[in-house]
């Protein structure tokens, strides 16, 4: 078979270089012998690299001065370099030694675990929080977060003859304060009923709040604009309708703690609530979660 | 007493900075020359030759003698090179700096026939100027090979590509050559051959 100019041309590097193998090689010399135009080119590519030594390049400046040079910032680096040196081994690691079943199992753990902390980041980045509710001996019965929507706190409340719930609500209220101080856009109020139970008419879709006659008590509604504790110009909004407290259940020793939405966005809110105490914590939890679950967070802790 | 390549990383190994001494003393202008041709740059090639045996310095107790010292050090100067290249252009900085024209104007030698070394000068000027157009991949393989005399496989080893890789990128680097360098080949080129190189130009 005999070979065309192109293929020929395309082996002419490999021939050079003695490259190819014994019949590639006879076929193009049996080329080459019948072709001027390919011997012309093989006979350039010679010529070219006769030619590569006119190549240039100046030579180096002040020799002597390499070393003294290296030296010098070999010796002003900062102290503490040789520990990062050390570091830098273990990152410069020759992973091509690893058998292949080791090295790409190794690249997958490497890609599960940075998939884990990114949609962990993800996930306390974009989520809201809420406060679940207790289930100490519930003056409600059931304090659900149905569906609890965005940007919302739920309301919690409890009965206080008993003297776990009591410890509880002196946490809440030792709390309290703190968690206004590192929460600002989670306003807490909480306030002990001791004044004779008042009959009221919850209409649906609103909530009690009392107010600073603590005789009465006034209902929140939805889109009400409460201000926050610490003073600011902010407000905040009430954005969820849902009642959690009967009204049978509002009297005498029954506390109540309020929390509510705030319409700022909810920027680094996940690191102030880790500066938060324990028992705050704990009531704290993403929104879009399970609500079940949220109410069945457990106070063990306290 | 002379010491051998490998005594001499043995004892950098162990922290003689004597040992590195001469080794900088050996190859600093194998070092130089190589980081000028890949990077085409004066100041990158100072900056190239600096880092090259810091890094040297840096990581010569990872080098585990299973290769050649030399082997190792191109390596360490090709990427280097490269990486100073990338570099410079994404800072969209000329690449050609002073390194062809001046450079050898400074080296005439006016004992020489006047004639003859304007000859030499203008044929120097070209090659390096025709080498110097090549891409950077093309130029590396070029300068690896034809100007340092490795073979395919180090190269290969040296640059983390295979050996076909090496033998396809030179195939068109001499074939580009080829059509730069015409006038001093003095010999024809096929028609075909010269019509689809100059229009991939």
């Amino acid at each position: 078979m005999s070979l065309s100019c192109k293929q020929v041309q395309r082996r002419l590097s490999d021939y050079n270089d003695n490259l190819l193998t014994e019949g590639q090689r006879t076929m193009v010399d049996c080329h080459l012998g019948g072709c001027n135009f390919c011997r012309y080119a093989l006979e350039s590519l010679v010529k070219v690299q006769d030619l590569l030594q006119y190549y240039h390049s100046p030579p180096l400046p002040n020799q002597d001065q390499v070393f003294t040079n290296l030296q010098q910032r070999i010796e002003n680096r900062p102290a503490d370099f040789h520990w990062w040196r050390r570091l830098g081994r273990v990152f410069s690691f020759e992973w091509k030694l690893l058998p292949p079943l080791t090295r790409y199992s190794s690249g997958l753990l490497i890609f599960l675990f940075s998939m884990a902390i990114f949609k962990i980041s993800l996930t306390d980045s974009t989520s809201d929080l809420t406060v679940s509710s207790s289930s100490l001996n519930q003056v409600s019965g059931n304090l659900a977060l149905s569906d609890p929507p965005d940007n919302s706190r739920s309301l919690f409340a409890f009965d206080l003859s008993t003297e776990d719930n009591q410890r509880f609500d002196r946490l809440i209220f030792a709390t309290s304060q703190a968690a206004q101080q590192q929460l600002g856009d989670l306003a807490v109020t909480s306030q002990v009923l001791d004044s004779p139970a008042v009959p009221v008419n919850q209409p649906e879709g609103v909530r009690p709040l009392v107010g600073e006659d603590s005789n009465e008590i006034d209902f929140l509604k939805v889109g009400d604009e409460v201000p926050l504790l610490d003073g600011s110009e902010d407000l905040m909004v009430v954005t969820t309708a849902k009642s959690t407290v009967e009204p049978a259940g509002i009297g005498a020793n029954t506390s109540s703690l309020f929390a509510f939405s705030y319409s700022a966005p909810p920027q680094s809110r996940l690191a102030r609530i880790n500066r938060l105490p324990e028992v705050f914590r704990e009531m704290v939890v993403p929104l879009k979660q399970d609500p079940r679950r949220d109410t069945n967070l457990s106070l063990s802790g306290l | 007493m002379e010491r051998t390549e490998t005594i001499l990383v043995s004892d950098l190994q162990a922290g003689d900075m004597t040992a590195l001494a001469i080794l900088v003393d050996q190859y600093q202008h194998l070092v130089y020359r190589l980081a000028i041709q890949i990077t085409k740059n004066l100041d990158d090639a100072n900056d190239v030759l600096q880092d090259t045996f810091l890094k040297v310095y840096d990581s010569i107790h990872s080098f585990r003698q299973d290769s050649a010292f030399e082997t190792w050090l191109y390596r360490i100067v090709v990427n280097l090179s490269i990486d100073a290249v990338n570099r410079r252009s994404r800072r969209r900085e000329s690449l050609f700096s002073t390194v062809g024209e001046t450079a050898i104007q400074q080296e005439i030698d006016p004992r020489q026939d006047p004639t003859r070394e304007a000859e030499k000068k203008e044929l120097q000027e070209w090659v390096t100027q025709a080498v110097n157009s090549l891409s950077l991949n093309h130029r590396t393989v070029v300068i690896l090979h034809e100007l340092q005399g490795l073979s395919h496989p180090q190269i290969a080893d040296i640059l983390g590509c295979s050996e076909g890789t090496v033998r396809s990128r030179l195939h068109y680097a001499r074939k580009k050559l080829r059509i730069l360098l015409r006038p001093y080949t003095g010999v024809a080129c096929h028609p075909g051959t010269a019509k689809s190189l100059l229009k991939g130009e």
